[in-house]
């Protein structure tokens, strides 16, 4: 099959009215939960999780990538006219959408924020399609002891590439592989962590962990936050579009280094969006002729990160769906979605699921568009839903994440377990935790595990064919790579700490 | 000595890497070549055990803030949002969505700071009770009572 023939057969599947359906309230409702201040895509994907899981595959992963989108884009209104970002890959447009929401000019931000996310997007997806294939075929060629070390690197990057500490990401992964072995151990039958509760048989589900590490300890940590951002009133009127598209028109060169830099970074094995952003925002700046504007509403600090951010969105779709080695805990989500209905990812969804695959990257592009026509129009509601009192919100979220936790499994111990991990979570925040990797570690878990299984019975229990195998051996010399930058980047932050702590003391 | 934040790191850590290696010699360990179940939960227990060491080695040799007192009034968002979810949890099964929904609302209300007057709070209840019992009990048909 050529790429015309599959684009055919995926068009025909995400333009099917009901997918279609599926894709425009996905969208809708993850923007308008993305929107809320207080809940990011994290949270906003797993409180919308548990309503595709009574859906066909195909719809449900159209509908879930439609409120992933939907939920970046709501985040980044957040972001922009009320400083809060909802995902640390929103946090850089605040750097320069805040102040130019105060300048007046919110309007021109959130236009500018789209239409850059959605070039950004849309070039991505052109790329998925040509190498998603490409690296299937590659994947091919892997064995137990290849994802293994794929896996293995994706964890690590996970855990260092991530914001604060990095012995404190690793430690959250293996919080994550500990609590994916509860359950019932698939080779032998035997019953590990259950305590004889036979509600913990099937294991423990990730969106019951997200909902409890990610939802719940936000709305807490929110009402412990005393000095709220105030809003920034936006009035958008069509004569403001004309001009945001004319100003659009000068952003090309940073659409284009985001869209680079994103894809680069979202297509590689644990990083993701949140790299990327921060990535395009220093390129922007150090290209600009005079990078003074930026923190004070430079409209490039708003066209590259985002044109990054949803690029680099779209990337992780290439080792998520090819690879079955998700790049951020979001993700590692869809991941783990795919893995309830039954599909598992890897080099052979392309060839045995042309449909989801096709039909998802057709409808990614679709859901962009409907996402553009909806939400320029829209501006204004947008803006007015984060006037919603967080008083009167946080009792209706907290209701439906009891309702979502319940109907997955229809039993109430998941709320008790929800409970549980609301508070682990909330202590290990309090703490510095980052809690992206335990979610990484409890979906990849099971995998980890099986796959050293295969391929330590594969080399009959010998250590050394993860380094004879070029491929394993590259991919763990990647993770080598990984552990000695963070660690001789850390030896020099510490010391220029130091040497600061020292001028202050002579001072 | 007073507890400062790698320190309770360390001790958190040591104690679930220590429940994981004894939860662990109670299954069948196997072999290199034949991974028996308790093989990979040891493996994550020894390494969250090291990763301890590394915090408690923290703790020793600089000087970290002690983690401040926990007084009922900073952690009371916590302790109200997770009652309400206890108290959700508990009741959906005897009390059934309306009840339960009236009880979360009404207990969660005491979380933040700015609280919603008692009239606005009956009101959300009894809007949020209409809603999830309409989409929840009547259009999607979840195994829910919704009375007693």
């Amino acid at each position: 099959m050529d790429l015309f023939a599959n684009l055919s057969l995926g068009f025909s599947v995400a333009l099917s009215p009901a997918n279609l359906l599926y894709c425009l309230v996905g969208v809708t409702v993850g923007t308008l939960i993305g929107v809320l201040p207080g809940i990011g895509p994290m949270a906003t994907i797993a409180i919308l999780l548990p309503v595709t899981f009574g859906l066909d595959p195909v719809a449900a992963l159209i509908m879930l990538a439609g409120i992933y989108y939907g939920s970046m884009y709501g985040s980044a209104i957040t972001s922009i006219l009320l400083n809060t970002p909802g995902h640390a890959a929103s946090a850089v447009v605040c750097l320069d959408g805040y102040p130019l929401a105060r300048n007046g000019q919110g309007g021109l931000a959130l236009v500018i924020s789209a239409l850059s996310s959605f070039v950004g997007g849309s070039l991505a997806i052109i790329l998925v399609m040509t190498f998603a294939p490409m690296v299937a075929e590659f994947g091919l060629r892997f064995s137990s002891p290849e994802y293994f070390s794929m896996l293995i690197l994706g964890l690590t990057a996970a855990a260092g590439l991530s914001q604060g500490s990095f012995i404190k990401g690793i430690a959250m992964v293996l919080l994550g592989l500990g609590i994916g072995t509860v359950g019932t151990d698939l080779t032998s039958g035997v019953q590990r962590f259950t305590f004889d509760n036979w509600n913990l048989a099937d294991g423990i589900n990730f969106v019951i962990l997200a909902m409890g590490f990610f939802a719940v300890t936000e709305i807490v940590f929110n009402l412990e936050q005393k000095g709220r951002s105030t809003l920034v009133h936006t009035r958008f009127a069509m004569a403001d579009l004309t001009a945001a598209v004319r100003s659009f028109a000068r952003m090309w060169g940073a659409v284009l280094r985001g869209f680079g830099i994103g894809f680069t970074f979202g297509a590689l094995p644990g990083s993701g969006p949140t790299i990327a952003t921060f990535v395009a925002y220093s390129a922007e700046k150090s290209v600009a002729r005079d990078s003074s504007r930026f923190g004070k509403g430079a409209l490039e600090g708003v066209a590259g990160p985002e044109s990054a951010n949803n690029s680099a969105s779209i990337a992780g779709l290439i080792p998520t769906l090819t690879l079955g080695v998700p790049g951020d805990a979001i993700m590692a989500m869809m991941l783990g979605a795919l893995l309830i209905f039954g599909i598992t990812p890897g080099p052979g969804v392309i060839v045995d699921e042309p449909e989801l695959f096709w039909g998802l990257v057709a409808s990614l592009w679709i859901g962009n568009v409907l996402l553009l026509a909806l939400n320029i129009p829209l501006i204004g509601v947008w803006a007015r839903v984060l006037t919603i009192p967080y008083k009167l919100l946080y009792p209706s979220i907290l209701l439906f994440i009891c309702i979502g936790v319940f109907s997955i499994n229809n039993r109430t111990f998941d709320i008790g377990l929800l409970a549980l991990f609301s508070v682990v979570g909330y202590v290990l925040a309090k703490l510095d935790f980052p809690a992206a990797p335990v979610l990484l570690g409890l979906i990849l878990g099971p995998m980890i595990e099986d796959h050293l299984r295969r391929a330590l019975l594969m080399g009959r229990g010998d250590f050394s064919m993860f380094f004879t195998r070029p491929i394993s051996a590259i991919l763990l010399l990647a993770t080598l790579g990984i552990v000695i930058y963070v660690i001789v980047s850390t030896i020099q932050q510490a010391r220029q700490a130091r040497a600061r702590d020292e001028t202050e003391v002579r001072q | 000595m007073s507890l400062s934040k790698p320190l309770l790191s360390g001790l958190i850590f040591l104690s679930l890497g220590g429940f994981m290696i004894a939860h662990a010699t109670g299954l069948r360990l196997g072999t290199v070549s034949a991974m028996g179940p308790g093989f990979f939960p040891m493996v994550i227990g020894i390494l969250m055990c090291l990763v301890s060491a590394v915090f408690l080695g923290q703790a020793c040799t600089s000087k970290h803030p002690a983690v401040g007192t926990i007084s009922v009034a900073s952690v009371r968002p916590l302790l109200l949002v997770i009652t309400a979810l206890g108290a959700f949890a508990i009741s959906i099964d005897k009390f059934g969505l309306i009840l339960s929904t009236v009880l979360l609302v009404t207990i969660s209300r005491f979380a933040g700071d700015e609280r919603l007057g008692w009239l606005p709070t009956a009101v959300l209840a009894a809007v949020l009770s209409a809603f999830v019992g309409y989409l929840f009990w009547y259009v999607l048909k979840l195994p829910l009572q919704l009375w007693p």
